[in-house]
């Protein structure tokens, strides 16, 4: 395209923002309504969060697994997402993967949540491509005792995403072949970067004039 | 032999004479060969080549040889101090030895000799030890590697080359390359014999470390083989090496396969003799760098394969047949005959080894699962 | 290649030493800065140690600290080369966490410019890979050539090269260019002559095919149990494609197959990609016809600070690579407490050891390049 055209097709992109925004009303934030457009699917649903719904997957484990005591089960926003103690974990990892009405063949990911004090959440995301169905499985690791049972004779796949969570969080995978540093150098064996008491700066320089982020400061377009 | 007439009439003058001439013109065309392979190569590739140093950047060449040498000469602190200063001399010495026998017309030869092909092909092959010697001294793992493939793939297409060369010398009956340029005033070599031309062709590539057979010195696998701790002028110098070496093999194909300058029409000017055999060698050259940017590289195993399994059977059946139809006199079509009966069945065995389908894994997971958990 | 010995020397064992070759950080073909430590006995390899970890930059923690329209700068530096594809797996993300809608227009805007580099980043592995393999930089140059075609088109749109940020929570910075169908089109006319010009250099070519055939296989099963996605997988033979599998944005009303391959080896995972490339041409065109000419980019309401609810949400797309995937929990406010990017590259990485072994030096590098990685996707 010409220049000329390219500057008219800016100029007008920029008026029918303009006219976009124009539009809206500039209320400042104490004067703004409470929420009158949200969908109608939102508004019906109750907050907290839900038990999975019947015929999902965790019926599945139920079945499969009956002895499991779940400590939580619930409907994310996607998958359904079980909480089960570490103890349990090699026993339902390999029901999961070789039970053939569960059939999680696929490790999509393996990481730690930093739930200090509390410790760590090891979470691991699980799909089978023969079934369709995918699930979460959360397990809390104490702080002062980090270790849980290694799922790379499970999903070979596990071997290098535990290695990084080791290196990120310090969670020690019982079992694993090979627990070196993956990410970090091989001397920074005690030091974990993903954890909260681990320093983060603050961003200092807002967008707009110096606000900070917490009182909801300059809209960022 | 004399070449006609000594100039100044001194045996040892119209020698030195002779021989400073070609290490002039050599020189001036090995430069003018880096330029046109960047600019055709360049072309290929959808861009311009050098285009800012001097009109159509015809002075690259030179703008580089005086960055080379202007570069600290270095030498790895472990380096086989000998070997390592000598390899680039080793590999650039016989190279241009070999131009001693090569006729560019009936009189502008250093010397005419009786064996003239055979001392060609047997004096290039001499610069594998200079690549040994510079994969060694180099003390480098990756010059090693290199080195090591390049001695192997040197030593293995050297066969063929030479078999190939003899199959077609049998035709005019002698290895002098006068005689054989002046038998070919009514039909080029290549007419009798393609299959010997193709396979020749091939060897060349192999010879010259120049893809698809450059796996010794590949670029991104083992960061140029044996020339990885080289800098600056003695870089150069293996690629001023390979570069006449490429002169050379061309004007050799020429000469032998194309009819050298007696081949359509013989000119009694020596001039324009030089030019129709500077006519064909561009045609070799131009063709060498077409397949150069065109084919990826072979595995070693991959060209040992190839050379020892079919390049070398249907070379030695072709001196076969060749002597065969030469002993008994039969007449010269068989030549050609036979050699096309050949090039089909060597097209055929190709075809087939390369549409075979992938061997199983069964080897690899035996390997991987030894000793994993 | 192995050679027992035989008749007076039977009962010998040579004492052969194997050669760790380090092919090290710098490398002209380990694709970015990654190690591979091969243990060779001759020329055949006996182990693969692959060391990560140099373009390690936080790219986790970083985030932790950001609003959630921050995030979508340091998510486009994963996977450098499928930018729109990481955007998207972040946006659509965020927008399921906090039950935001994005408008039609903007959906199929989205899925557009995501296709397109697709092509970009297929196009960048066929100049790559050629490399690779010895082509003298033909390919590289025929590929970087279709790629500034639409690198034009992407800079018209977001104004940058590479890092485009053009994505977000919502919907889009702002609108396409008026004549945005047409250049869509004109580009997609380039592109075809562009995937026929580097099939007709490498797919037949018979020291390719003796190259990448049988090379670097790997069953269906390898595949999945190491985490493989993507062309890697597909080339085994298992037309498993997030597009179909969880369809995400508006691709379940586009038809497109899914390429797959037979062998699972190098040459398979070529193919599927230029496969692949055909199909994305294939789905640009339908989606252009659907695409509606006018409509809002960003949804009527968009607070202007966004605080998401306590939870968490794994939102994944098919990248070029593979599945990428962010997942991201949140304690409430306005910044993730975890932010974490599955990245293809570095489950199909990690499979490198499972490929290699058993093949010679020379296939190492071209079996890494097949992997197409990214190492900053791979290291974050």
């Amino acid at each position: 395209m010409t220049p000329e055209e390219r500057e008219a097709a800016i100029a007008r992109a920029r008026a029918a923002r303009e006219a976009r925004e124009a539009g809206q009303p500039s209320a400042p934030a104490a004067e703004r309504p409470a929420r009158p457009e949200r969908p109608a699917r939102e508004a019906a649903a109750p907050r907290g969060p839900q038990p999975p719904p019947e015929g999902s997957i965790f019926d599945t484990f139920k079945r499969v697994l009956p002895d499991v005591e779940w400590v939580e089960a619930v409907q994310g926003v996607r998958d359904v997402i079980l909480t089960i103690k570490r103890e349990d974990v090699p026993r339902v990892m390999r029901a999961a993967k070789e039970h053939p009405d569960l059939a999680l063949d696929f490790l999509r990911s393996l990481h730690g949540v930093d739930q200090q004090p509390e410790g760590f959440d090891v979470v691991y995301l699980l799909y089978s491509y023969r079934h369709h169905h995918g699930v979460e499985i959360k397990t809390r690791v104490p702080l002062d005792d980090p270790h849980v049972a290694s799922v790379t004779p499970i999903w070979r796949g596990a071997d290098w995403h535990e290695r990084e969570t080791r290196d990120m969080f310090g969670i020690i995978f019982d079992g694993h072949p090979n627990l070196k540093p993956l990410l970090l150098p091989e001397d920074l064996i005690d030091v974990h970067p993903l954890r909260k008491d681990y320093p983060l700066a603050e961003i200092e320089i807002v967008q707009g004039e110096g606000a900070s982020q917490e009182e909801g400061g300059e809209e960022i377009e | 032999m004399m070449p006609g007439l000594y100039i100044l009439n001194n045996v040892w003058l119209d020698a030195f004479i002779r021989l400073a001439i070609i290490v002039l013109v050599m020189t001036v065309v090995v430069m003018g060969l880096i330029w046109f392979e960047r600019k055709f190569v360049g072309r290929i590739q959808m861009r311009l080549g050098p285009m800012r140093t001097g009109p159509f950047g015809i002075l690259q060449s030179i703008a580089d040889a005086v960055k080379l040498l202007g570069k600290e000469d270095l030498r790895p602190r472990s380096a086989d101090r000998w070997l390592f200063e000598l390899a680039p001399y080793a590999v650039f010495v016989p190279v241009f030895l070999a131009f001693v026998t090569i006729p560019f017309t009936a009189t502008w030869v250093v010397r005419h000799l009786e064996l003239g092909l055979f001392f060609v092909v047997a004096v290039t092959s001499l610069s594998t030890i200079g690549l040994l010697m510079a994969a060694w001294g180099s003390d480098n793992k990756y010059a090693v590697l290199g080195g090591l493939r390049a001695a192997a793939m040197l030593i293995s297409y050297e066969i063929p080359l030479v078999l190939v060369v003899i199959a077609v010398a049998v035709i005019p009956g002698s290895l002098n390359l006068r005689t054989i340029v002046e038998s070919q005033q009514a039909v080029p070599l290549i007419v009798w014999q393609p299959l010997a031309f193709l396979i020749f062709f091939t060897a060349t590539f192999a010879e010259l470390n120049r893809q698809p057979f450059d796996i010794a010195i590949g670029e991104s696998e083992v960061v140029g083989g044996p020339f990885i701790e080289y800098s600056g002028i003695r870089w150069s110098m293996f690629f001023l090496a390979e570069y006449a070496a490429l002169f050379i093999l061309s004007t050799l194909g020429a000469l032998v396969f194309l009819g050298g300058y007696a081949w359509p029409f013989a000119p009694s000017s020596p001039i324009v003799q030089v030019l129709l055999v500077a006519a064909k060698t561009a045609f070799f050259i131009v063709l060498n760098m077409w397949v150069r940017a065109s084919m990826p590289r072979l595995r070693i195993d991959q060209l040992m394969a190839f050379c020892w399994k079919i390049l070398i059977p249907f070379t030695l059946v072709q001196i076969l047949v060749n002597g065969f139809i030469k002993l008994y006199d039969l007449p010269a079509v068989l030549y050609l005959i036979t050699s096309g009966l050949l090039l089909i069945a060597f097209a055929w065995v190709i075809t087939w080894v390369v549409s075979r389908a992938p061997k199983a894994p069964e080897y690899v997971r035996r390997v991987a699962y030894a000793g994993h958990p | 290649m192995t050679t027992a010995p035989t008749g007076e020397y039977a009962d010998q064992e040579f004492e052969t030493i194997d050669l760790n070759i380090n092919m090290g950080p710098q490398h002209p073909s380990t694709h970015g800065v990654f190690r591979m430590v091969l243990t060779v006995d001759g020329e055949l390899v006996k182990d693969v140690e692959p060391h990560i970890g140099y373009m390690h930059r936080g790219n986790e923690k970083l985030p932790e600290n950001c609003d959630f329209r921050q995030i979508i700068g340091y998510v486009d530096r994963t996977d450098y080369l499928a930018q729109f594809n990481c955007e998207h797996a972040y946006v659509q993300a965020v927008e399921k966490l906090m039950n935001i809608q994005a408008p039609e227009r903007a959906e199929w805007i989205r899925l557009i410019l995501a296709e397109l580099n697709r092509l970009t980043s297929h196009y960048m592995f066929m100049g790559a890979f050629g490399t690779d393999i010895g082509v003298f930089a033909t390919p590289f140059t025929y590929a970087f050539r279709e790629r500034e075609v639409i690198q034009d088109l992407f800079e018209e749109i977001s104004g940058d090269r590479l890092m485009y940020s053009y994505f977000r929570v919502g919907g889009l910075g702002w609108d396409v260019p008026e004549n945005f169908k047409e250049r869509v089109r004109q580009v997609v006319q380039h592109t075809w002559q562009g995937i026929k010009d580097i099939d007709g250099l490498l797919s037949k070519n018979e020291v390719f095919l003796a190259r990448t055939r049988g090379i670097g296989m790997i069953t269906q099963e390898q595949a999945i149990n190491w985490g493989c996605t993507g062309p890697v997988l597909r080339a085994t033979g298992l037309p498993i494609d997030i597009r179909k599998e969880e369809p995400y944005s508006f691709y379940d009303q586009v038809e497109f197959d899914v390429p797959v391959g037979e062998y699972g080896d190098v040459y398979d995972r070529y193919y599927v990609r230029l496969e692949e490339m055909r199909q994305s041409v294939r789905i640009i065109e339908q989606a252009l016809e659907k695409m509606p000419d006018k409509g809002p980019i960003l949804p009527e309401r968009l607070p202007r600070l966004l605080r998401a609810p306590a939870g968490e949400v794994y939102g994944r797309v098919e990248a070029p690579r593979g599945e990428y995937g962010i997942y991201i929990y949140s304690k409430g406010g306005p910044k993730p407490w975890r932010f974490k990017v599955r990245a293809p590259c570095f489950s199909n990485l990690s499979a490198l050891r499972e490929m290699t072994i058993g093949h010679y030096v020379a296939d190492a590098v071209i079996i890494l390049g097949s992997i197409d990685i990214v190492l900053c996707a791979v290291d974050r």
